[in-house]
């Protein structure tokens, strides 16, 4: 039997290191990556939580989690995707517009 | 000697993950991606979650992957010159992570350990799971589908090829 504590410990390193990901990386799709890696820091900590206490719920936690972060990924890629569509960079640094104007040009 | 196999997979994964954050490849960081993700998996496993073992190699490291090189490569993304360039040997080290990972499923699946003495491993169910899914939290069902719905609805929108 793996103690709590140990799991917990694993999950907490996966996460800080998909929060270190997101905060020091610029590439878009790295951020992504590391939100990847910080969701499953927190379906390891519900999973570790559900077999501690003998519990289906923390496996139903991780299967909606898994849901939440499926569909947040699509929209997140698409809107990366038309990020390099349009603007032709996939760093975070270079987006700065908030007013769509690159077709018109300045006004 | 589950513990040996839980604490080096739980090595595996840190380290796969870590190697996320000084990677300048992006078809690398997927790589790596996919070696945490698979690890984790079996972490699930040992900690006596099959069921959650399976859907995370089949959603995560099966379809999520996918999306994330399928945009790599339409992208065609180029390696970055803002990282410190260490561990960037390529393939090397998600294979030598990726063949830790495959000695421990041997060891796992033929028996080779020396015997199942009084460590024992907590499983539930896919059964449980599923009667705890479509009996209290039904609505909770009803609530990711129409999120999904949304989702789907959305992704369509923002790809759709006339702009209006």
């Amino acid at each position: 039997m793996i103690p709590l504590s140990h799991s917990l410990i694993i999950a907490a390193l996966l996460f800080t290191l998909g929060l270190l990901i997101i905060m020091l990386r610029r590439e878009l799709l790295f951020i992504l990556m590391g939100l990847e890696v910080m969701f499953n820091g927190a379906a390891l900590t519900a999973i570790a939580a559900g077999q501690y206490w003998t519990n289906a719920d923390g496996q139903v936690l991780t299967i909606f989690l898994t849901v939440v972060t499926a569909a947040e990924l699509a929209i997140a890629l698409i809107l990366v995707w038309l990020v390099f569509e349009r603007l032709n960079t996939t760093r975070a640094d270079n987006l700065k517009l908030l007013k769509d104007n690159i077709d018109r040009g300045p006004p | 000697m589950y513990e040996i196999i839980f604490y080096l997979t739980a090595a595996v994964t840190v380290l796969a993950a870590g190697s996320i954050l000084i990677v300048r490849n992006p078809i690398h960081a997927a790589l790596y991606l996919v070696i945490a993700l698979l690890a984790l998996a079996l972490l699930f496993f040992l900690l006596g979650a099959p069921l959650l073992a399976a859907l995370q190699v089949m959603i995560y490291a099966g379809a999520i992957m996918v999306l994330f090189l399928f945009l790599i490569m339409v992208m065609n993304l180029r390696p970055t010159q803002e990282q410190l360039p260490f561990l960037s040997a390529g393939w090397k080290v998600p294979a030598f992570l990726a063949l830790i990972l495959w000695l421990e499923l041997l060891v796992l699946f033929f028996g080779l350990l020396p015997e199942p003495a009084d460590e024992t491993i907590t499983v539930i169910e896919p059964k449980v799971v599923g009667e705890s899914l479509f009996g209290p939290y039904l609505l909770v069902v009803e609530a990711a589908a129409i999120l999904l719905l949304a989702a789907l609805i959305a992704v369509l929108y923002l790809s759709r090829k006339k702009r209006l």
